[in-house]
């Protein structure tokens, strides 16, 4: 079952999503800040993160940074979400590292698309998906 | 209430001759004394021969004495006058030295007391007249006192004498003489000091003048150029430094909203921390005993000579400007352009009391009537500036409202949307079927809500010009089948047929992807919703239009169509054609706002066409080229101009006469050409070399090289012989033109009509590459022409080997071949092609005048298209031949 670490703030959205996941045969946890990613992490190494980008204190785009500047967790795919459709915040979260992008609210198919995609990806080396 | 300040209209006038120079020391002769000394000399001598002539016989011990005291006198007043330092104490001077000889001559009189008497009554005037009683008292002690020291020392040696009455008369009269001419001197010598310390004044003040011209010329070049009001300021107090004593400089403008005086600028001072002290400082026009305010309100120029003792007095907004930057002496003039006020300007001394005088006042007033208008210009600037900013800021405070505002209203939108569809998951797998209808209209309304929030942030943007721009190069083809797939289900659901219509190769685009699907899509949801069991045709096409190339989408539907007088609400917001539409059809009614925002960002526009009933069709029109300059008036137009890209025609227009040029081009231009133009053949030859136009039109006279000798060289190139060429003539010599291989003839003057026609006619289209080889040069450029005719590019070769060579370089797709070619014959180039490029099968067609046997023919069919024979001269029915040949070969190809 693979192993989701979803980033988000709002409880309202991450229980409607986490379960959506959970019926899609993903085991979903949550974290509500960069404290919490910090703690998941070291707990387990997740197979893919969705990562809301406005948080309380350090930003979804800082915490991706950081995510991917450390060797440990670099190779863990990243998915933003945010609610701002602007142009200018996928060249932010691909410049941030983010692997991929979706705009809430979600399209379930579609995240779901990105999220197989990426796990592929992940499990086959990146040289053969692209 | 505050005691009033003791400010003055203008400072104490000064007494213009009261101010006493320094006339440097000794440096130069005093004009008084170089008045008085011959005068004194002259009378001393004469003294000395009438005193000796009356003594020398009784006393020549006396007689000695007088000549020497005489002759001494003189040189005695010279240093005197010389080493006294100030031009009053001149004169005094040597009256102090006339009061000495008084006492010297009393005593050698015996102070008989009728010519002593005289004599110092004479003095005594004398002192009176120059200097009064301050100068008459002393010069009479100094008189008293030498003629008492005498009676020490004369008295015992000419007690007896008696010198006669007549000799004292005389000598009386030459003193008395000597007195007045002295005093008159002195005063001349007066009036002159004062007529020359006029003319030095004046000069002054000339100087003065040139120097203030020089520099408000300074000035105002700098106020022209600059707008920085630091800078003007600064020229305008370092032009003023050096003639007046100020060393600060400061500037107030009027508000005139709130009726205030705003500091602005305060030169001289720490700025720092005077910028602290003066933040938010402003001087209300209506308040009391600001010499600030009272300066606009009065209108002229006031002074404060001592701005220390007067703080207590000052206005609280004054003492503030005061305390910021501390001043001594401070003078205030008004700024005022035509009858409007713009503020005061300030000119201080920080430590000393400066010294200006009525005239000073007037000279600098004109100064700063003279830079009024430029530092009005600097204020006016700097109110536009802080609009604009204020504007921005305003517009950007509205942007992020909207951005935040959408991303609340979008997170709670999420949950709703979310949350449904987590429901109706549910109830479906709860096998829960009555509850979905339900859920779905929940999940459609939050769709709904989510469209609208997000249309009215694109507007917002759009409206706020903060909508960017990211443009890309889209191959056209991939975005309509990317459109097709997208629409097609939304199609289907109301039963339209989806066509997509695609006239020619529409190419790429650069334009902004998302927001062009977004657009696209729009068109083709609004038509599928308004249209039952009909049809929605996409269609795309490039089209030339005012100077350039579009690229059009076009959506055209079967559906309800749009009332004329509708057609004008539809691109603006929340407006749809008629209000019961949203009711029946749904949409936001924001989509075309956003589209025709969209659309006019990327330079590009939405057309629409309709009528009720009958569907409509909405065009998105985007720019799809370089814009094509206007034609140049004179010489050789910009050639750098787009390489000619799909589709796109460029003329080369050749001709000497000016209006032709410009007629000609312009005609052209707006057709969608590219025009390069050439004012005489060698040039046109040149352009043609490096254009490769597709066309080119000549005229026939031109000075130098004409048209007929141009057409000739271009026919006879092998790189440009495919170049079409219309011949502009005055004469109609059609016949001359034809057979030099024009494509076409016009007269002069050119009607439109007759240059479009024939241009659109002869343009080379870019079929193909056709290879013309043939020695015979009229059977050759019959064939040019008319591949040129059909839209191929032809290269000719006279030769068989050249033809080899030819057909290495560039593959030809066509080639019209002579068997009887001088070298190798076309038979062998055919075999010998054929073994080069085995895989290339151009289209061949042999052009023959020789008759061909069984044998060959058979050898030909099996690589050879056809066979076309010509006759002595190459009729039409050849031609014709090869028309529908080459004609039918171009559709095959494009099959």
């Amino acid at each position: 079952m693979p192993d989701i670490l979803l980033v988000e703030e709002n409880e309202m959205n991450s229980d409607m999503l986490s379960r959506r996941l959970v019926r899609k045969g993903y085991s979903v946890r949550i974290a509500a800040d960069a404290h919490a990613v910090d703690e998941e992490i070291a707990r387990r190494l997740p197979d893919l993160i969705l990562m809301d980008i406005s948080l309380p204190g350090k930003d979804g785009y800082q915490i991706t940074r950081e995510l991917k500047a450390s060797p440990k967790t670099a190779g863990i795919p990243v998915i933003a979400l945010t609610a701002h459709a602007m142009s200018t915040d996928r060249d932010k979260a691909l410049a941030a590292g983010c692997d991929e992008y979706e705009t809430k609210p979600v399209v379930l198919p579609q995240l779901l698309g990105k999220i197989d995609f990426l796990l592929k990806r992940q499990r086959t080396g990146p040289g053969d998906a692209s | 209430m505050p005691q009033p300040l003791p400010m003055n209209d203008l400072p104490a006038g000064r007494d213009t001759g009261g101010k006493e120079a320094d006339p440097p020391r000794c440096s130069r002769l005093h004009p008084f004394v170089t008045l008085t000394y011959p005068l004194r000399s002259f009378a001393g001598v004469m003294i000395a021969l009438v005193a000796g002539s009356i003594l020398h016989q009784d006393n020549v011990g006396l007689a000695v004495v007088v000549g020497t005291i005489v002759m001494l006198y003189p040189h005695a007043s010279y240093l005197a006058a010389q080493f006294s330092g100030r031009s009053r104490s001149v004169g005094l001077a040597t009256f102090y030295v006339d009061a000495v000889f008084v006492g010297v001559l009393a005593a050698l009189l015996s102070y008989s007391f009728v010519p002593s008497g005289a004599i110092f009554t004479l003095c005594l005037a004398g002192g009176l007249i120059m200097g009064g009683l301050r100068l008459a008292l002393p010069m009479m002690l100094v008189a008293i006192v030498v003629a008492a020291a005498g009676l020490i020392w004369v008295t015992p040696v000419f007690t007896a004498h008696n010198t006669g009455l007549p000799a004292h008369l005389s000598m009386l009269a030459v003193i008395s003489m000597l007195l007045f001419i002295s005093v008159r001197v002195n005063l001349h010598g007066k009036d002159l000091i004062r007529m020359r310390k006029n003319l030095e004044v004046q000069n002054a003040k000339v100087n003065l003048q040139a120097a203030l011209l020089e520099s408000m010329n300074k000035v105002a070049q700098l106020v022209n150029a600059t707008l920085d009001l630091d800078e003007v300021l600064v020229a305008i107090r370092d032009s003023l430094k050096p003639i007046f004593d100020f060393d600060q400089a400061a500037i107030l403008f009027v508000d005139q909203q709130d009726q205030t005086l705003v500091p602005d600028r305060i030169l001289g001072v720490d700025t720092a921390e005077m910028h602290a002290q003066l933040a938010g400082v402003k001087v209300a026009l209506s308040e009391a005993d600001s010499i600030f305010a009272a300066t606009v309100n009065t209108r002229r120029p006031l002074y404060i000579g001592n701005a220390f003792a007067v703080r207590e007095q000052m206005s609280p907004a004054d003492r503030r400007i005061h305390d910021a930057a501390p001043a001594h002496s401070l003078v205030t003039f008004p700024l005022e352009v035509g009858d409007e006020m713009v503020g005061v300007l300030v000119f201080a001394n920080k430590h000393a009391t400066f010294d200006l005088d009525r005239e000073d006042i007037r000279t600098i007033s004109r100064y700063v009537a003279f830079v009024a208008t430029a530092l009005r210009k600097i204020q006016l600037n700097k109110i536009m500036v802080r609009a604009q900013q204020e504007a921005n800021s305003a517009n950007e405070a509205k942007s992020s409202f909207l951005a935040n505002m959408s991303h609340e209203l979008r997170t709670p939108m999420n949950a709703v949307i979310g949350y449904t569809e987590l429901l109706t998951e549910e109830a479906e797998e709860r096998g829960l079927d009555d509850m979905i209808p339900d859920l779905e209209k929940i999940r459609g309304a939050g769709k709904h809500l989510l469209e609208l929030i997000n249309s009215v942030l694109d507007l917002s943007k759009i409206e706020a010009s903060k909508m960017e721009l990211h443009p890309e190069t889209i191959p056209v083809d991939n975005l309509i089948e990317e459109l097709a797939t997208t629409i097609e289900p939304m199609a289907r659901a109301n039963g339209n047929e989806l066509v997509i219509t695609r006239r020619r190769d529409p190419g790429q685009i650069e334009a902004d992807r998302v927001k062009l699907r977004q657009c696209a899509l729009n068109l083709l949801s609004n038509a599928c919703k308004f249209t039952r069991d009909g049809t929605v045709e996409l269609s795309v096409d490039r089209v030339r239009q005012d100077g350039r190339e579009w690229l059009e989408l076009a959506v055209r539907d079967t559906g309800i169509g749009i009332e004329v007088s509708q057609l004008d609400k539809l691109f603006q917001p929340f407006t749809q054609a008629d209000t019961s539409t949203s009711r029946n059809y749904g949409g936001t009614g924001l989509g075309l706002a956003i589209s025709k925002g969209f659309c006019e960002m990327m330079g590009g526009k939405i057309l629409v066409d309709s009528a009720p009933g009958l569907g409509s069709t909405f065009t998105i029109r985007l720019p799809a080229g370089p814009e094509i300059p206007p034609p140049a008036g004179t010489g050789l137009m910009d050639a750098t101009i787009g390489a000619s890209g799909a589709g796109l025609g460029r003329i080369l227009v050749i001709d000497d006469d000016q209006r032709t040029l410009e007629l000609m081009s312009r005609l052209l231009a707006a057709d969608g050409y590219f025009v390069s133009i050439a004012t005489n053949g060698v040039d046109g030859l040149r352009l043609a070399r490096e254009l490769r136009p597709d066309a080119i039109t000549l005229d026939a006279l031109m000075p130098g090289m004409d048209g007929w000798s141009v057409l000739e060289k271009l026919r006879s190139d092998p790189e440009l012989c495919d170049i079409p060429v219309v011949m502009v003539s005055v004469l109609d010599d059609a016949g001359r033109g034809f057979a030099l291989g024009a494509a076409d003839c016009l007269v002069k003057p050119v009607a439109r009509e007759r240059l479009l026609a024939a241009i659109h006619r002869v343009e080379r289209k870019g079929n193909g590459l056709a290879l013309v080889v043939e020695d015979d040069q009229g059977t050759r450029e019959l064939l040019l022409v008319l591949l040129a005719r059909e839209g191929w590019v032809a290269r000719w070769a006279n030769d068989g080997l050249r033809a080899l060579e030819m057909f290495r370089r560039e593959r030809p797709d066509l080639v019209l071949l002579d068997l009887m070619l001088p070298g190798i014959d076309g038979f062998e180039f055919l075999a010998t092609i054929k073994t080069e490029f085995p895989d290339d099968e151009p289209a061949i067609i042999v052009v023959t005048g020789r008759d061909v046997d069984t044998a060959e023919l058979e050898r030909l069919k099996r690589s050879v298209e056809r066979i076309i024979r010509k006759g002595a001269v190459p009729g039409e029915n050849v031609l014709g031949e090869i028309r529908r040949f080459v004609r039918k070969n171009r559709v095959f190809r494009e099959l």
